[in-house]
């Protein structure tokens, strides 16, 4: 017999459960119907978190197989490869095989009644397949063949393979543990007296899923096959998954990741494949509903669309009439796609005549934009994930950047490359992420104080001399300046360590590290730019990573997250715009709601929105008191949530493959094509479709034409056009190839795809000969008179003052809008109002009323913001919205793990079930994202109740990652 | 008898469908039910074969909540035993010496078996009724140590055993209700008078 089985590396693991989905989905498993289970395992008083992976361990001697009392037995093992089966048609669902499994990894189907296990998927190994879960692992976690083969592997990479036959079973499936540090001989088994935090079980409330969620391929076992494959992309977040999209009889029935695809090879997270929970979802809006009740009634009834659309554009008429054109705001999330809110909303804004449109960008990364315009010309970031870049650094450092739970797949490429290789990884977080449990160090930074951290590397460095000179000098406009000015204040690792509340031995290590690598990557994502010091901070790590020589170099460079091309504006006949008389009221919706609520500086009476905004925007109560003073709101969205409620128009939307298109960018200038491949629901339309027809109704329809209703005639027309980097991206080059994916930027059809840009020796996309960096000077910009005069204009310098929150109580200078009028920001493309500010000192801690500091942010892996509230299998894997909390926070309140608490804050109140852990903070909470009162299974509310959103002066990102707050036991409260 | 015969055709290699044979025994046991309670509705609950219908109902509202309630139990029990995969030596000498005397008394048990996969039937029971029971006792003690069972709680490690004990229970009683009826027929009706029903009095004017 050659025994076969699964290889699971649990130094890989990033607990993402990628392979439940693909196992659930290719098997037609249904809820609470296993065949393997991803565990999140922690020690609440260890700083710790490991995952384990459990699926049938292919047992030599299967405790299962001889609990069976069936004759001939419903379980049997095969004698040339060692899997155990279950043979459903003889299973008559005693359930002895479940209760013998001493791993507890026998499944059982508790609508049929029998029986479930793993088979190494079978149907998929006669076809020459590996298993779905090894196919589809984002980390290559999960390998699949031969035991001795594994084996073998296994000590090659000098891996220690877990002993795990306690009970003499002989289990064949492969552990692999963290590598042993060198003169650890005998090293404490990271996985004993570790379980489950009590969140991710049992739900305490809420709707199971009935039948009418658990669609095909679910809870279907016969002719599973699909007809046809079609290529395409994963349309939820910035990894731009390559996927293959299985089809039988018009519908999708399979989301397995794209093989072909040279860079991905077939890894997705769980996310993409749950999307067969969202194409026929129960919870979809199909008809367009009119409010008839008062806002947030819910008291709707069904319209068509052209009474929808007509009444629309007479009451948006009637609005303009009053209060001008400006009076309309536009906002539009990345769910709608790029094709939407880089292309069609620009084209109507603009013969609208309204400057206030905006996407998520104020709420995600508007810091990080504003200060790659400044510094490096552009926002085509230089890396990108392959192993000659990316995968060649020395080091990879996180700030701030979750990336094992937002861009699972990426991470999994990181860190597998970075462990074949030896390299470092340090993880900055005020938590023990995902990211952090893999990293080599993990430092548990305040919030709010990353660029102190960045200003006591850089001051390091300089110190050591361990800066690049030669860099410095080529590359690095006013790099003195900076140097200098940052040794005037007297930014040292003792100043740093004090602010951070990291040890200064630490910081120190860490400046020697990052400046003495062969190339060292810098990651950072919301946690700095979600800050009211959030350009600032980036600019100071984006220094750091200059001064170190780490840019425009592969295997090291700064990196946030995602890599865009530098938009052009999408042009339409000068006859069909419309002036535009006041400039914009921000970068930020926040600053909506003044002219919402007062009529300042001027008054916006109507919003046409997607997303969730009522939920998901800071402040959420004047959200809503704002949204319920409208005289239009129009909510186009995939389900019914809390803005639908106020809104007075609740459109059904496409998405994904239901309209085709570019839904999302890889974050590494990749741009991945959909094709259309099914109907969307009902009556629910593109938002292309949308927009297209409004526009009929207003005059538009030879601008927005008929025929850029498909995407792909739009894209090769008009939204290629727009941006000189895209314009190498024709619809048939995007269809060329197997995975549908095109890097830029590429000047024409024929122009190669870059590698790592802006590397020595070449010159810039789209810059004069010899201009290294897409700046004026070609250099990377740091200082210069034109960027210090537009920070003074604001009242600010473009040296890195420190400053953060107001609410990090520590002292520090923070942010204090002066009271002169808004006037014209010079760091945005078009006029927008700005407030002038000065940096004041902020009140140190008393440590009284508000002694908690909220974090807000992702929650796991298999969830994205409010969608997948909607799949049942993603509420399966996490279900209640929780708080991460540490128990010397928890003990003395009585707060218990999984038990209810409750958070104030100055703005609101909100309940959530407690996670208690080491891995955070002890002065700080995190609660997720994503959570609304409407949601079908499990709903709780959001944590903008306790959000205000401070908003960073320069670039108009809001601080969503420090807020006060107060925490007690529910039972307490 | 059809609950009877799906516990035995189950356990033997006559049964081409087990999971007919449940659905059979369920719907038998239903039919049973209800003409079990006729036949009871003339007597009282409170007498001695009353035990043997409220046994009954037990078994019915016990399959029952097992199937119904207990089914998801069974699904969560996936993933529920982390810690059977961290580092200890508990009880392997003694697993290993209880599966080194499995193998030996299998070797006179079942020549052929593998004790890897082995564990005895109705064939093994009937033909080497000792050495079935030595064998089953070793089984017991081999679960006993490697505790999955135990880990799973007592309701759910114990409601089919339960169920196989009342069952068994109720089937006896059955046959001492059919013998008594039958042949002590006086005892039966003791200061009563013996009606027609009583298989004695057939063929006999009452």
């Amino acid at each position: 017999m050659s025994q076969i089985c699964l290889s699971i590396d649990l130094e890989r693991c990033t607990g993402c459960k990628s392979c439940e989905a693909a196992c659930k989905q290719v098997n037609g498993l249904g809820p609470d119907e296993y065949r393997n289970k991803v565990m999140w395992l922690g020690d609440p008083s260890l700083p710790e978190l490991d995952f384990l992976t459990v699926t049938c361990q292919q047992c030599e001697r299967p405790a299962c197989l001889r609990a069976c009392p069936v004759v001939p037995k419903a379980l049997r093992k095969d004698p040339n490869t060692g899997v155990v089966s279950v043979d459903e048609s003889l299973c008559t669902g005693c359930g002895e095989c479940v209760l013998a499994c001493p791993y507890g990894a026998m499944g059982y189907d508790p609508v049929d009644n029998h029986a479930v296990k793993c088979d190494l998927c079978a149907p998929r190994r006669a076809r020459g397949e590996m298993p779905a879960c090894a196919s589809v692992c984002p980390t290559r976690a999960i390998t699949f063949g031969k035991r001795e083969d594994l084996l073998n592997l296994a000590h090659e990479a000098d891996k220690p393979v877990r002993d795990h036959d306690h009970f003499l079973q002989g289990p064949a499936t492969l552990y692999l543990d963290r590598s042993l540090d060198a003169g650890r001989t005998t090293p404490r088994d990271p996985l004993a007296d570790k379980h489950p935090p009590a969140v991710q079980g049992a739900p305490l409330s809420g709707t199971a899923p009935t039948s009418k969620w658990v669609q095909i391929p679910y809870r279907k076992v016969d002719d599973l096959q699909p007809d046809e494959v079609k290529p395409g992309g994963c349309n939820i977040c910035f990894n731009g998954c390559t996927l293959k999209f299985g089809m039988k009889d018009g519908e999708v029935v399979q989301i397995l990741g794209n093989d072909e695809d040279p860079v991905f090879q077939g890894r997705i997270c769980a996310k993409s494949q749950m999307t067969l929970q969202l194409y026929r979802n129960p919870s979809r809006l199909t008809h367009p509903l009119k409010r008839r009740g008062p806002p947030g009634s819910e008291t709707f009834e069904r319209v068509s669309w052209d009474e929808a659309l007509d009444d629309i554009a007479d009451r948006l008429k009637a609005i303009r009439e009053r209060d001008g054109s400006e009076a309309l705001a536009i906002h539009m999330g990345t769910r709608t796609g790029v094709l939407n809110i880089m292309g069609f909303v620009p084209m109507f804004t603009q013969m609208w005549g309204t400057p206030n449109f905006l996407t998520t960008e104020p709420f995600c990364d508007a810091s990080k934009v504003v200060a790659l315009e400044l510094t490096l010309g552009s926002t085509c970031q230089p890396n990108i994930y392959t192993p000659e870049d990316i995968g060649s650094a020395e080091l990879h450092v996180y700030f701030g950047d979750n990336q094992a739970e937002t861009r699972p797949v990426n991470f999994g490429m990181v860190n597998d490359w970075r462990l074949r290789r030896g390299a470092g990884m340090v993880v900055i977080d005020p938590r023990l992420t995902a990211t952090a449990s893999k990293a080599d160090r993990w430092l548990a930074i305040r919030p709010g104080t990353d660029m102190a951290l960045a200003l006591g590397l850089i001051h390091e460095i300089f110190c050591q001399g361990w800066h690049d000179l030669s860099f410095c000098e080529q590359w690095v406009q006013g790099w003195e300046v900076w140097r200098d000015f940052i040794q005037e204040q007297g930014y040292t690792i003792d100043w740093a360590s004090d602010l951070t509340g990291l040890d200064a031995a630490l910081i120190r290590q860490l400046a020697r590290d990052i400046a003495l690598a062969d190339g060292c990557m810098i990651f950072a994502s919301r946690g700095i730019n979600q800050h009211s010091n959030g350009t600032q901070a980036n600019r100071t790590l984006m220094f750091l990573a200059a001064i170190t020589g780490n840019w425009g170099r592969r295997g090291g460079g700064y990196f946030n997250v995602a890599s865009e091309p530098d938009w052009g504006r999408v042009q339409i006949p000068e006859e069909h715009r419309s002036p535009v008389d006041r400039p914009a009221l921000g970068n930020s919706p926040r600053q909506w709601m003044q002219g919402m609520l007062e009529g300042a500086p001027y008054a916006v009476r109507g919003l046409i929105t997607g997303n969730n905004p009522a939920a998901h925007w800071p402040d959420r109560q004047r959200v809503q008191e704002a949204f319920r003073s409208l005289d239009l709101l129009v909510h186009m969205d995939l389900f019914f949530n809390e803005t639908s409620a106020l809104a007075d128009y609740v459109l059904p939307a496409a998405t994904g493959i239901e309209k085709g298109g570019i839904s999302r960018l890889a974050e590494d200038r990749r741009i991945v094509w959909n094709d259309r491949l099914m109907d969307p629901p009902g009556e629910a339309h593109s938002d292309h479709w949308f927009w297209i027809e409004l526009g009929k109704r207003l005059g538009y329809q030879s601008v927005l034409q008929d025929r850029y209703k498909d995407p792909a005639v739009f894209w090769d027309e008009v939204m290629r056009q727009a941006t000189p980097s895209l314009k190498g991206v024709t619809m048939k080059r995007l269809t060329s190839t197997p995975y549908r994916w095109v890097r830029i930027p590429v000047a024409d059809e024929a122009a190669p795809e870059p590698d790592t840009l802006y590397m020595e020796g070449t010159t810039a996309f789209g810059c004069e000969s010899g201009k290294r960096f897409p700046t004026p000077s070609g250099r990377l910009e740091f200082w210069t008179p034109t960027i210090e005069a537009k920070f003074r204009s604001l009242g600010l310098s473009s040296l890195p003052h420190f400053y953060t929150e107001a609410e990090a109580n520590s002292g520090h200078p923070r942010v204090v809008p002066d009271d002169r009028p808004a006037e014209v920001s010079p760091f945005f493309h078009s006029p927008t109002l700005a407030d002038t500010v000065s940096l004041q000192a902020s009140t140190g801690d008393d440590g009284t009323e508000w002694d908690t500091q909220l974090v807000t942010g992702r929650p796991t892996a298999s969830h994205f913001h409010s969608w997948t509230h909607y799949f049942w299998q993603a509420q399966e894997m996490w279900p209640d919205l929780y708080c991460q909390i540490h128990p010397d926070k928890a003990g003395p309140r009585g707060i218990r793990d999984g038990e209810p608490l409750v958070v104030e804050s100055p703005r609101g109140r909100l309940e959530a079930r407690a996670w208690v852990t080491s891995g955070i903070h002890p002065d700080v909470i995190f609660i997720p994202i994503g959570w609304d009162t409407l949601q079908p299974f499990q709903p709780w509310g959001s944590v903008n109740e306790l959000t205000d959103g401070t908003l960073d002066p320069v670039s108009h990102q809001t601080n969503l990652k420090l807020h006060r707050c107060r925490v007690m036991a529910a039972r307490n409260s | 008898m059809t609950p009877l015969l799906f516990s035995l055709a189950k356990r033997s290699p006559l049964s081409v469908s087990p999971p007919r044979w449940f659905a059979a025994h369920v719907l038998a046991s239903m039919a049973g039910f209800v003409l079990i309670s006729l036949h009871v509705a003339a007597g009282g609950i409170f007498s001695t074969p009353g035990i043997l219908y409220l046994l009954l109902v037990f078994l019915i509202v016990q399959g029952i909540v097992a199937r119904v309630f207990l089914s998801r139990q069974f699904s969560r029990q996936f993933g529920s035993r982390e810690s059977s995969f961290t580092v200890t030596d508990a009880a392997r000498r003694e697993l290993a010496e209880v599966i080194a005397a499995k193998a030996r008394l299998l070797a006179r048990l079942d020549p052929q078996a593998s004790e890897a996969l082995f564990s005895p039937n109705l064939r093994h029971a009937v033909s080497h009724p000792l050495l079935t029971l030595r064998y089953a006792r070793l089984v017991a003690q081999e679960s006993r140590l490697v505790g999955a069972r135990r880990r799973a709680g007592r309701t759910l490690s114990m409601w089919r055993r339960l169920h196989i004990l009342a069952a068994f229970l109720f089937l006896s009683g059955i046959v001492i209700h059919v013998v008594t009826v039958t042949f002590f027929a006086g005892y039966v009706a003791g200061d009563d008078s013996i009606y027609w029903w009583h298989l004695a009095t057939w063929g006999k004017e009452t």
